[in-house]
Protein backbone atom coordinates (compact mmCIF):
# COMPACT_ATOMS: atom_id res chain seq x y z
CA UNK A 1 0.00 0.00 0.00
CA UNK A 2 2.59 2.52 0.88
CA UNK A 3 4.65 2.08 -2.79
CA UNK A 4 1.69 2.39 -4.22
CA UNK A 5 1.42 5.30 -2.40
CA UNK A 6 4.67 6.42 -3.61
CA UNK A 7 4.09 5.65 -7.02
CA UNK A 8 0.95 8.24 -7.14
CA UNK A 9 2.53 10.58 -5.22
CA UNK A 10 6.15 10.99 -6.56
CA UNK A 11 5.53 12.50 -9.91
CA UNK A 12 3.23 15.00 -8.13
CA UNK A 13 5.82 16.14 -5.96
CA UNK A 14 9.06 16.04 -7.94
CA UNK A 15 7.06 19.15 -10.38
CA UNK A 16 7.51 21.32 -7.93
CA UNK A 17 10.85 21.21 -8.04
CA UNK A 18 11.74 21.86 -11.34
CA UNK A 19 13.65 25.17 -11.13
CA UNK A 20 16.52 26.75 -12.47
CA UNK A 21 19.00 29.52 -10.61
CA UNK A 22 21.92 31.32 -11.95
CA UNK A 23 24.23 33.69 -10.27
CA UNK A 24 27.12 35.32 -10.87
CA UNK A 25 30.13 37.90 -10.69
CA UNK A 26 31.29 38.21 -13.82
CA UNK A 27 31.62 41.39 -16.25
CA UNK A 28 30.55 42.22 -19.98
CA UNK A 29 30.67 45.11 -21.44
CA UNK A 30 27.88 46.38 -24.06
CA UNK A 31 27.93 49.12 -26.67
CA UNK A 32 24.17 49.94 -26.94
CA UNK A 33 22.75 52.98 -29.67
CA UNK A 34 20.02 54.77 -29.89
CA UNK A 35 17.71 53.75 -32.51
CA UNK A 36 18.75 50.02 -32.31
CA UNK A 37 15.73 49.14 -29.84
CA UNK A 38 14.96 45.63 -31.72
CA UNK A 39 18.44 44.58 -31.03
CA UNK A 40 18.29 42.72 -28.18
CA UNK A 41 22.07 42.26 -26.46
CA UNK A 42 22.15 38.83 -25.46
CA UNK A 43 23.99 38.25 -21.83
CA UNK A 44 26.25 35.54 -22.15
CA UNK A 45 26.48 32.06 -19.58
CA UNK A 46 28.76 29.87 -18.13
CA UNK A 47 27.83 26.61 -17.52
CA UNK A 48 29.83 27.00 -14.42
CA UNK A 49 27.78 29.42 -12.50
CA UNK A 50 24.58 27.74 -12.18
CA UNK A 51 23.34 27.70 -8.79
CA UNK A 52 21.25 24.49 -9.11
CA UNK A 53 18.95 23.33 -12.53
CA UNK A 54 15.82 20.89 -12.39
CA UNK A 55 14.43 22.58 -15.35
CA UNK A 56 16.47 22.60 -18.40
CA UNK A 57 18.02 19.87 -20.18
CA UNK A 58 21.57 20.73 -20.01
CA UNK A 59 24.78 18.94 -21.09
CA UNK A 60 28.59 19.79 -22.47
CA UNK A 61 27.21 20.68 -25.48
CA UNK A 62 24.06 22.68 -24.70
CA UNK A 63 23.79 26.36 -26.33
CA UNK A 64 20.58 27.72 -25.35
CA UNK A 65 17.78 26.84 -22.49
CA UNK A 66 14.67 25.13 -23.66
CA UNK A 67 11.64 25.31 -22.42
CA UNK A 68 10.89 21.73 -21.47
CA UNK A 69 7.08 21.80 -21.39
CA UNK A 70 4.03 24.13 -21.40
CA UNK A 71 3.34 25.58 -18.10
CA UNK A 72 3.27 28.77 -16.62
CA UNK A 73 6.55 29.89 -15.34
CA UNK A 74 7.73 32.04 -12.65
CA UNK A 75 10.62 34.54 -13.67
CA UNK A 76 13.36 37.05 -11.68
CA UNK A 77 16.54 38.53 -12.26
CA UNK A 78 18.66 41.30 -11.14
CA UNK A 79 21.32 43.03 -13.16
CA UNK A 80 24.62 45.33 -11.63
CA UNK A 81 24.25 48.01 -14.51
CA UNK A 82 26.94 51.25 -14.96
CA UNK A 83 26.01 52.79 -17.86
CA UNK A 84 29.53 54.50 -17.66
CA UNK A 85 29.39 57.52 -19.42
CA UNK A 86 29.03 61.15 -19.25
CA UNK A 87 26.58 62.14 -22.49
CA UNK A 88 23.04 61.22 -20.97
CA UNK A 89 23.21 64.68 -18.94
CA UNK A 90 20.10 66.57 -20.10
CA UNK A 91 19.62 63.86 -22.87
CA UNK A 92 17.43 60.15 -22.60
CA UNK A 93 18.41 57.41 -21.11
CA UNK A 94 16.10 54.74 -21.44
CA UNK A 95 17.50 50.98 -20.99
CA UNK A 96 15.86 48.05 -21.10
CA UNK A 97 16.65 44.90 -18.75
CA UNK A 98 14.75 41.34 -19.06
CA UNK A 99 14.14 38.09 -19.83
CA UNK A 100 13.80 37.01 -23.62
CA UNK A 101 11.80 34.64 -25.19
CA UNK A 102 12.61 33.53 -28.91
CA UNK A 103 9.91 31.75 -30.07
CA UNK A 104 8.78 31.12 -33.66
CA UNK A 105 10.85 33.80 -34.85
CA UNK A 106 10.11 36.14 -32.82
CA UNK A 107 11.93 37.75 -29.90
CA UNK A 108 10.65 39.77 -27.47
CA UNK A 109 10.94 40.07 -23.49
CA UNK A 110 8.45 38.30 -21.65
CA UNK A 111 9.92 39.62 -18.40
CA UNK A 112 11.01 43.13 -18.27
CA UNK A 113 11.94 46.20 -16.36
CA UNK A 114 12.71 50.34 -17.59
CA UNK A 115 15.51 52.03 -16.13
CA UNK A 116 15.75 55.34 -17.27
CA UNK A 117 19.32 57.16 -15.98
CA UNK A 118 20.22 60.43 -16.13
CA UNK A 119 23.04 62.53 -14.83
CA UNK A 120 22.77 60.87 -11.28
CA UNK A 121 23.20 57.33 -11.90
CA UNK A 122 24.79 57.96 -15.49
CA UNK A 123 28.17 57.14 -14.05
CA UNK A 124 27.55 54.54 -11.28
CA UNK A 125 26.51 50.83 -10.78
CA UNK A 126 23.05 50.65 -10.18
CA UNK A 127 21.02 47.87 -9.05
CA UNK A 128 17.88 46.61 -11.33
CA UNK A 129 15.43 44.07 -10.51
CA UNK A 130 13.03 42.05 -12.78
CA UNK A 131 10.64 40.83 -10.12
CA UNK A 132 8.68 37.76 -10.10
CA UNK A 133 6.67 37.80 -13.59
CA UNK A 134 4.40 34.58 -13.91
CA UNK A 135 4.24 34.01 -17.98
CA UNK A 136 2.77 31.08 -20.07
CA UNK A 137 5.78 29.51 -21.91
CA UNK A 138 5.40 26.70 -24.58
CA UNK A 139 7.61 23.87 -25.00
CA UNK A 140 10.63 24.14 -27.10
CA UNK A 141 10.74 28.24 -26.71
CA UNK A 142 14.16 29.47 -25.91
CA UNK A 143 14.95 31.70 -22.96
CA UNK A 144 17.78 33.95 -22.81
CA UNK A 145 18.78 37.18 -20.55
CA UNK A 146 19.56 40.54 -22.27
CA UNK A 147 20.02 44.01 -22.32
CA UNK A 148 18.56 46.60 -24.91
CA UNK A 149 18.02 50.67 -25.93
CA UNK A 150 14.81 51.67 -24.86
CA UNK A 151 15.47 55.67 -25.78
CA UNK A 152 18.73 56.92 -25.82
CA UNK A 153 19.92 59.87 -26.83
CA UNK A 154 23.83 59.15 -27.23
CA UNK A 155 25.47 55.43 -27.99
CA UNK A 156 26.30 53.81 -24.61
CA UNK A 157 30.04 52.83 -25.39
CA UNK A 158 31.38 50.25 -22.96
CA UNK A 159 28.45 50.11 -20.49
CA UNK A 160 29.42 47.58 -18.20
CA UNK A 161 26.99 44.73 -16.46
CA UNK A 162 29.32 44.04 -13.53
CA UNK A 163 31.19 45.35 -10.05
CA UNK A 164 33.05 47.47 -8.48
CA UNK A 165 36.48 45.61 -7.88
CA UNK A 166 36.55 46.01 -4.83
CA UNK A 167 33.21 44.47 -3.66
CA UNK A 168 33.93 40.55 -3.82
CA UNK A 169 30.15 40.14 -2.82
CA UNK A 170 28.48 41.53 -5.50
CA UNK A 171 26.68 39.54 -8.01
CA UNK A 172 26.62 41.45 -11.73
CA UNK A 173 23.88 39.13 -12.49
CA UNK A 174 21.49 36.50 -11.55
CA UNK A 175 18.15 34.78 -13.17
CA UNK A 176 15.41 32.35 -11.70
CA UNK A 177 13.12 30.23 -13.37
CA UNK A 178 10.56 27.95 -12.12
CA UNK A 179 8.06 26.11 -13.26
CA UNK A 180 4.80 26.47 -11.14
CA UNK A 181 2.08 24.95 -13.13
CA UNK A 182 1.77 23.13 -15.96
CA UNK A 183 -1.71 23.53 -16.45
CA UNK A 184 -2.85 24.20 -20.20
CA UNK A 185 -3.13 27.83 -21.03
CA UNK A 186 -2.32 30.42 -23.82
CA UNK A 187 -0.79 34.01 -23.63
CA UNK A 188 -0.20 36.02 -26.74
CA UNK A 189 0.45 39.50 -25.15
CA UNK A 190 3.38 39.93 -22.34
CA UNK B 1 -2.48 -6.20 -0.37
CA UNK B 2 -6.08 -5.83 -0.70
CA UNK B 3 -7.35 -2.30 -1.05
CA UNK B 4 -10.41 -1.39 1.04
CA UNK B 5 -13.02 1.19 -0.30
CA UNK B 6 -11.81 3.56 2.61
CA UNK B 7 -8.47 3.38 1.26
CA UNK B 8 -9.29 4.92 -1.96
CA UNK B 9 -11.43 7.32 -0.56
CA UNK B 10 -8.32 8.62 2.00
CA UNK B 11 -6.41 8.28 -1.67
CA UNK B 12 -8.27 10.37 -3.44
CA UNK B 13 -8.25 13.14 -0.43
CA UNK B 14 -4.80 13.15 -0.40
CA UNK B 15 -4.20 13.50 -4.11
CA UNK B 16 -7.05 17.00 -4.19
CA UNK B 17 -4.59 18.11 -1.35
CA UNK B 18 -1.33 17.20 -2.88
CA UNK B 19 -2.19 18.82 -6.44
CA UNK B 20 -3.05 21.47 -4.56
CA UNK B 21 0.14 21.68 -3.75
CA UNK B 22 1.13 21.38 -7.25
CA UNK B 23 0.17 24.26 -8.31
CA UNK B 24 2.08 27.68 -6.88
CA UNK B 25 -1.13 29.93 -4.83
CA UNK B 26 0.28 32.79 -6.76
CA UNK B 27 -2.14 35.84 -8.87
CA UNK B 28 -0.82 37.50 -11.51
CA UNK B 29 -1.90 40.28 -13.76
CA UNK B 30 -0.54 42.68 -16.61
CA UNK B 31 -2.73 45.44 -18.11
CA UNK B 32 -2.22 44.41 -22.43
CA UNK B 33 -3.55 48.41 -23.14
CA UNK B 34 -1.95 51.57 -21.93
CA UNK B 35 -3.23 54.03 -19.86
CA UNK B 36 -3.95 57.75 -19.30
CA UNK B 37 -3.27 59.96 -16.82
CA UNK B 38 -5.09 63.20 -15.65
CA UNK B 39 -2.82 66.37 -14.99
CA UNK B 40 -4.27 66.37 -11.60
CA UNK B 41 -1.48 66.73 -8.60
CA UNK B 42 -2.44 65.27 -5.60
CA UNK B 43 -4.88 63.17 -6.95
CA UNK B 44 -4.86 59.23 -6.46
CA UNK B 45 -5.55 57.78 -9.77
CA UNK B 46 -6.12 54.43 -10.37
CA UNK B 47 -4.41 51.78 -13.14
CA UNK B 48 -7.70 49.65 -13.68
CA UNK B 49 -6.82 46.07 -15.02
CA UNK B 50 -9.19 43.64 -16.71
CA UNK B 51 -10.58 40.30 -16.97
CA UNK B 52 -8.64 39.57 -20.14
CA UNK B 53 -5.45 41.12 -17.86
CA UNK B 54 -5.45 38.34 -15.93
CA UNK B 55 -2.61 35.82 -16.51
CA UNK B 56 -2.36 33.39 -13.49
CA UNK B 57 -5.00 33.48 -10.52
CA UNK B 58 -5.09 30.47 -7.85
CA UNK B 59 -5.67 33.21 -4.86
CA UNK B 60 -8.07 36.07 -5.72
CA UNK B 61 -11.47 36.79 -7.01
CA UNK B 62 -11.66 39.12 -10.28
CA UNK B 63 -15.03 40.55 -10.08
CA UNK B 64 -16.59 44.02 -11.94
CA UNK B 65 -12.64 45.13 -12.22
CA UNK B 66 -11.88 44.45 -8.94
CA UNK B 67 -9.57 42.04 -7.02
CA UNK B 68 -10.38 40.23 -3.99
CA UNK B 69 -8.23 38.28 -1.66
CA UNK B 70 -9.83 34.70 -1.47
CA UNK B 71 -8.97 33.64 1.99
CA UNK B 72 -6.70 35.75 4.96
CA UNK B 73 -2.75 35.14 5.42
CA UNK B 74 0.39 36.40 5.08
CA UNK B 75 1.02 37.42 1.44
CA UNK B 76 3.93 38.97 -0.76
CA UNK B 77 3.42 41.46 -2.66
CA UNK B 78 4.97 43.58 -6.08
CA UNK B 79 3.77 45.68 -8.79
CA UNK B 80 5.09 48.14 -11.47
CA UNK B 81 4.02 50.27 -13.91
CA UNK B 82 6.08 51.98 -16.77
CA UNK B 83 5.42 55.34 -17.05
CA UNK B 84 6.03 58.77 -19.73
CA UNK B 85 5.08 62.32 -18.88
CA UNK B 86 5.18 62.54 -22.50
CA UNK B 87 6.49 66.31 -22.00
CA UNK B 88 10.00 68.45 -22.96
CA UNK B 89 10.45 70.50 -20.14
CA UNK B 90 12.19 73.49 -21.11
CA UNK B 91 14.50 74.44 -17.96
CA UNK B 92 17.06 72.04 -16.12
CA UNK B 93 15.06 73.15 -13.00
CA UNK B 94 11.79 71.44 -14.22
CA UNK B 95 10.88 67.90 -12.74
CA UNK B 96 7.72 65.54 -12.61
CA UNK B 97 7.12 63.58 -9.36
CA UNK B 98 4.94 60.62 -9.41
CA UNK B 99 4.13 57.94 -7.11
CA UNK B 100 3.19 54.30 -7.53
CA UNK B 101 1.04 52.82 -5.03
CA UNK B 102 0.01 49.52 -4.13
CA UNK B 103 -3.56 49.58 -2.17
CA UNK B 104 -5.79 46.84 -0.04
CA UNK B 105 -9.31 48.76 0.21
CA UNK B 106 -9.91 52.89 0.56
CA UNK B 107 -6.66 54.28 -1.14
CA UNK B 108 -7.81 57.24 0.92
CA UNK B 109 -6.38 56.12 4.01
CA UNK B 110 -3.15 55.67 4.79
CA UNK B 111 -2.54 52.66 6.64
CA UNK B 112 -4.11 50.70 3.90
CA UNK B 113 -1.55 51.77 1.62
CA UNK B 114 0.52 48.31 1.43
CA UNK B 115 3.91 49.78 -0.59
CA UNK B 116 5.01 52.59 -2.72
CA UNK B 117 7.49 54.06 -4.72
CA UNK B 118 8.66 57.70 -6.06
CA UNK B 119 10.16 58.31 -9.32
CA UNK B 120 11.46 61.57 -10.10
CA UNK B 121 11.69 62.88 -13.61
CA UNK B 122 14.38 65.40 -14.56
CA UNK B 123 15.20 67.70 -17.52
CA UNK B 124 16.30 65.70 -20.77
CA UNK B 125 14.34 62.74 -19.24
CA UNK B 126 10.56 63.74 -19.20
CA UNK B 127 10.10 61.94 -22.40
CA UNK B 128 11.13 58.73 -21.72
CA UNK B 129 9.54 55.75 -20.08
CA UNK B 130 10.46 55.36 -16.27
CA UNK B 131 9.80 51.79 -14.22
CA UNK B 132 8.45 52.45 -11.18
CA UNK B 133 8.52 49.30 -9.14
CA UNK B 134 7.12 48.20 -5.94
CA UNK B 135 9.71 45.65 -4.04
CA UNK B 136 8.21 42.62 -2.94
CA UNK B 137 6.87 43.37 0.30
CA UNK B 138 4.87 41.06 2.96
CA UNK B 139 1.95 41.95 3.84
CA UNK B 140 -1.06 40.56 6.28
CA UNK B 141 -4.51 40.87 3.99
CA UNK B 142 -7.99 39.30 5.32
CA UNK B 143 -10.45 37.96 3.01
CA UNK B 144 -12.28 39.85 0.83
CA UNK B 145 -9.90 42.67 0.56
CA UNK B 146 -9.93 44.39 -2.62
CA UNK B 147 -6.14 44.77 -3.98
CA UNK B 148 -5.46 47.59 -6.14
CA UNK B 149 -2.62 50.04 -7.98
CA UNK B 150 -2.74 53.68 -8.06
CA UNK B 151 -0.52 56.89 -9.04
CA UNK B 152 -0.17 60.35 -7.61
CA UNK B 153 1.57 63.15 -9.49
CA UNK B 154 3.19 64.90 -6.42
CA UNK B 155 2.35 68.36 -5.60
CA UNK B 156 6.01 69.18 -5.83
CA UNK B 157 6.11 68.59 -9.21
CA UNK B 158 6.72 72.41 -11.71
CA UNK B 159 5.24 71.29 -14.64
CA UNK B 160 2.66 69.26 -16.17
CA UNK B 161 1.98 66.42 -17.88
CA UNK B 162 0.87 65.67 -21.18
CA UNK B 163 -2.44 66.93 -21.20
CA UNK B 164 -3.88 65.58 -24.34
CA UNK B 165 -6.72 63.60 -23.61
CA UNK B 166 -5.52 60.94 -26.77
CA UNK B 167 -1.84 60.58 -24.84
CA UNK B 168 -1.47 57.65 -22.49
CA UNK B 169 1.33 57.85 -20.13
CA UNK B 170 1.04 54.67 -18.48
CA UNK B 171 2.62 52.76 -21.74
CA UNK B 172 5.01 50.52 -23.62
CA UNK B 173 8.38 51.66 -23.43
CA UNK B 174 10.48 51.51 -26.82
CA UNK B 175 11.78 48.11 -26.90
CA UNK B 176 9.31 46.58 -24.83
CA UNK B 177 6.26 45.34 -24.54
CA UNK B 178 5.11 45.53 -20.51
CA UNK B 179 2.93 48.61 -19.61
CA UNK B 180 1.62 47.80 -15.42
CA UNK B 181 1.21 44.80 -13.40
CA UNK B 182 0.94 43.33 -10.51
CA UNK B 183 1.63 39.88 -8.70
CA UNK B 184 0.24 39.15 -5.39
CA UNK B 185 1.40 35.47 -3.59
CA UNK B 186 0.05 33.58 -0.75
CA UNK B 187 2.97 32.50 1.76
CA UNK B 188 0.96 31.69 4.79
Amino acid sequence: MRFFLFLIFFPILGFSQESFSYKTHKQQVFNIRPGADKVFHYIKMDKQDIVSNSLFVIDENTQKLVIPENGFYEITASFHFNPSTSVIKFNRGGVNFGVVQIAEGIEQYVAATRKSFDQDNQDLFSRIEVYPTIVYLTKDAVIAPAISSGLLGNPLLSCVLGCPRKDKNCVSFSMNIKLISDEDSFQRYY
Amino acid sequence: MKIHFKDIIKILVLLVGFSGFAQEKSFYIRSIRSIHLENTPSVMQQLKFQPVDVVYNKITQFLNDKITISSSGTFDVSAFANINPGVMGSTVKDSIHVELYLVKNNPEQIENILAKTIFKFSYGNFDVAAGLLIAPTEVQLQKNDEISLWVKILPTSNIDINKNPKYDHVTKPTGMQQIAGMRIEKIL
